[in-house]
């Protein structure tokens, strides 16, 4: 066998072409010079891609500012374990105004690791909201410093504020799970609107889209309903396996579920969707939540078809096609929609 | 799915003509690729590679496929994709080799890629990854550091960088260069992977190199 060139010698004449590429467009003898480079092992063609992309990403070190100083941050950041939980996010440039400067990010650094030890021997510590969202398509998983954790579904916002006689969490849009570690003195509120559901250690989800009246689904536990502004309206107990629906100015309305209808409902967690006898104009508007592309119909009874199943909420042109095979139909896909006809 | 896509990859025809790697690809694979490249060198750690194939290798020429594909529209799950790559490079190494260790196959088999389909820990936050660069750029040393920091932020040409910090073009172009490696190696190996990369300032490339030949080893 011939001697290789080892892949860290590739990975450095890789970086300096990249340097070079950065510095400016090749010249015609540079890019001959360079292809033929690439030209002679496989390998080297990866290791100037990856220089490149080492490079782009490095260069958003303009996103933490003018200012940015790398011994300053460093220090603020390395009291603290390098564990995904507890990352100080730092705050873009261009960020939405709640969300704090990179300044004040680093003063709050220093004062968390600081808030950790104080909360050791039992003083509560003022905590600022926390936000976290998702995008389209997305789900997250969100840990929380109490053992509890919450699963946002797609396009959905929580702000969370821990406070040592309360843990809040707002539901500002869409749907999320919480998981809810067991604590009596701190009940665990959820605001949805003008609902606000409390619990002490449970399982639910609470799913607020706007547009339909706020939906609790209670997978463990207990949970109580209340309407705040709403004082005649008494707050509401509400057990394991049952559906609340809490229509603005009406009753809630209370519907039992099967326990396999309450973790088909929670297919989400897994990136599917789970139908039972749904409408195919309801299961389209689901898909609609997950992605851009949207299910239509040529002739509007087709919407009135039920479906069975369990899908990938990413995928509504493969769910438009095993539809259509069943149901005898067609899925004709366009740039930005499929649509189902007969 | 599986069996189509690796068919397509053992299709591929050694010429790879595309070396223009477009601005969109490049960000592709930063944003998309390089922040799962720790976790797959420690599957790759885990996989018993076969003796004249190398982490080193595998990853290159997985980033070598994923920049040669004509689009990565497709690719739901790159995290996923890249691993799949990654499998294929082996198994296309090893149905080369006249001698197939029983081993590596095992625990090829054992290895289950994915489905292409995103999953919740796919969406690294953008924070996180700032959050590593930051750390990592806070490692390198001077001058590398103010160079790179100068090109990246203010995108001062290498000879009006090497005015300012006292270098020839030549010399900043060399520490640029050992920075993007240095970089690379943080952020391709877990963002706080070696504590001792702070102590290898000024080591050699040849020495750095060992150095990093050494953890392979290690991992």
């Amino acid at each position: 066998m011939t001697t290789r060139e080892t892949s860290a010698e590739i990975d450095a004449a890789a970086a300096d072409w990249a340097v070079r590429v950065d510095d400016g467009p090749l010249d015609p003898q540079g890019q001959a010079a360079l292809d033929g480079w690439l030209a002679g092992d496989s390998r080297r063609l990866g290791a100037y891609a990856r220089a490149r992309a080492v490079f782009a990403q490095a260069r958003r070190v303009k996103a933490l500012g003018s200012d940015f100083d790398p011994d300053a941050y460093a220090d603020a950041n390395r009291a603290r374990p390098a564990d995904r939980g507890t990352v100080v996010p730092i705050a873009e440039a261009g960020d939405a105004d709640h969300r704090p400067t990179r300044r004040r990010l680093l003063i709050w650094g220093g004062s968390a690791v600081a808030a950790g030890a104080v909360g050791m021997i039992g003083l509560g510590w003022p905590a600022a909201a926390q936000t976290y969202s998702t995008g389209k398509g997305e789900i997250r998983l969100v840990p929380l410093s109490d053992g509890s954790s919450i699963t946002l579904n797609t396009l959905s916002e929580v702000r969370v504020r821990y406070r040592a006689d309360e843990r809040h969490v707002e539901l500002v849009q869409g749907e999320a799970l919480f998981d809810v570690a067991h604590d009596a003195h701190r009940p665990f509120l959820v605001d949805a609107g003008d609902t606000e559901v409390r619990a002490i250690g449970t399982s639910f989800t609470v799913r607020w889209l706007g547009t339909q009246p706020v939906q609790v689904l209670v997978r463990q536990g207990v949970v109580e309903i209340a309407r705040p502004e709403q004082p005649a309206v008494r707050p509401q107990r509400v057990a394991a396996n049952v559906r609340a629906v809490a229509p603005p100015a009406a009753p809630i309305v209370e519907t039992p579920l099967a326990p396999q209808a309450v973790s088909r409902q929670l297919a989400w967690r897994e990136g599917m969707l789970a139908f039972e006898d749904m409408p195919l104009r309801d299961a389209a508007a689901e898909f609609a939540r997950y992605s851009d592309v949207r299910i239509t119909f040529a002739d509007p009874g087709i919407g009135n078809e039920t479906v069975t199943g369990l899908y990938a909420a990413n995928n509504p042109r493969g769910f438009a096609r095993s539809v259509a095979m069943s149901l005898g139909l067609q899925a004709r896909n366009g740039p930005e929609s499929v649509t189902m006809a007969r | 799915m599986e069996a189509s896509r690796e068919g397509a990859l053992a299709g591929r025809s050694n010429d790879r003509t595309m070396t223009r790697i477009t601005a969109e690809r490049e960000l592709w694979l930063a944003r998309h690729i390089l922040p799962h490249e720790a976790a797959l060198r420690e599957q790759l750690a885990r996989w018993r590679l076969p003796d004249d194939l190398e982490a080193d290798d595998v990853i290159q020429e997985s980033y070598s496929r994923l920049a040669s594909m004509e689009s990565v529209a497709d690719i739901r799950s790159p995290r996923n994709y890249f691993y799949s790559v990654a499998r294929t490079t082996i198994l296309l190494h090893l149905r080369r080799s006249r001698i197939v260790p029983i081993r590596t196959v095992d625990d090829l088999d054992s290895f289950e890629v994915p489905a292409d389909q995103p999953s919740p820990e796919e969406q690294a936050s953008d924070r996180e990854q700032l959050h590593l660069l930051a750390l990592a750029v806070a490692r390198l040393p001077e001058p590398g550091r103010k160079a790179f920091i100068l090109r990246a932020t203010e995108e001062v040409s290498h000879r009006e960088i090497g005015e300012r910090l006292g270098m020839t073009g030549n010399a900043v172009q060399k520490s640029l260069s050992k920075t993007i490696q240095m970089l690379g190696n943080l952020l391709g190996r877990g963002g706080n992977a070696d504590p001792r990369a702070s102590n290898q300032q000024t080591q050699s490339r040849e020495s750095y190199s060992n150095d990093h030949a050494r953890d392979e080893r290690r991992d």
